[in-house]
């Protein structure tokens, strides 16, 4: 009996304190066309003065360029209007953020002119809904 | 006996694995030698994408404050095999930890992007280069 207490209390231990932060996504939705699925980490929704910032991931399905099969990105997003801006955009070349990362930028400093508010509407586009449930955690 | 334990044990994971907000849980690293700044990083948003880890840095300043900017928050990527870091984000505030209002909040890269530098911090010699420590530890 005291060895099941004290292995549990050795996992838990282990489990819950030195292990490192992984990504835990939550399947949003996938496109009407099935192109693409979007995913996006509860844990890393975090506020911060008049913003919330997220990870977010894209599996490509079909139609894939260039060989990547997946997205990963840290976003911003502006609750009150419904606006994002994508901050970092990581692509890799299998899906759910494996195999080798391909590009790997913070868009603000290699593609200034893409770092700009952009409106998605909560009801026809899959992200402008995401970013409602983004936005209604609490 | 043995149940009850291994479902509060169950229980306690679920909690624990699923429970979130959208608030930081800070776990301080380090306070500067002469007192004037202490360092928080939060565990549990420390990830690590392509080549570099990204993780959430709150510093208190306690003393010598200036334009009432007690605290600040950034966004922070590191490279943990040279030891450099930069600030993506900025974000002030008029009390400690993240408390109060919030006086100005920027992307660097876009707002200052002659800042928008990698800064090498030695473990030794810096606080920054305690919380790189301790947030590469893992990586």
């Amino acid at each position: 009996m005291k060895k099941i207490f004290f292995i549990s209390t050795v996992f838990l231990f282990l489990f819950f304190n030195s292990h490192a932060a992984n990504f835990n996504w939550t399947k949003y939705n996938i496109t009407e066309t099935e192109d693409s699925e979007w995913y996006y980490d509860k844990q890393s929704v975090l506020k911060v003065g008049s913003y919330r910032f997220y990870w977010i991931l894209t599996n490509n399905l079909k139609n894939i360029k260039d060989d990547v099969y997946s997205i990963i990105g840290h976003h911003m997003v502006n609750c009150k209007t419904n606006e994002t801006k994508w901050i970092t955009y990581t692509s890799f070349k299998s899906p759910m953020g494996r195999g080798i990362a391909d590009i790997d930028i913070v868009i603000p400093e290699v593609a200034p002119e893409n770092f700009k508010w952009d409106y998605f509407n909560p009801k026809n586009t899959i992200y402008g809904g995401m970013l409602e449930e983004i936005c209604s955690l609490k | 006996m043995i149940k009850k334990f291994f479902l509060i044990i169950f229980l306690y994971s679920c909690f624990a694995s699923n429970s979130f907000s959208t608030t930081f849980n800070w776990t301080k690293v380090t306070v500067s030698e002469n007192g004037t700044t202490e360092l928080f990083y939060d565990k549990d948003t420390v990830f690590k994408v392509g080549g570099n880890v990204y993780f959430w840095q709150l510093t208190n300043n306690l003393k010598n404050v200036k334009e009432n900017i007690f605290s600040t928050i950034s966004h922070i990527m590191a490279n943990c095999n040279t030891f450099e870091a930069r600030n993506i984000t900025y974000t002030d505030f008029k009390r400690p930890m993240s408390r109060g209002t919030s006086d100005m909040e920027m992307i660097i890269p876009e707002s200052q992007p002659d800042y928008f530098d990698w800064i090498y911090y030695s473990e030794k010699q810096t606080i920054q280069g305690l919380v790189l420590k301790e947030v590469c530890k893992n990586y």
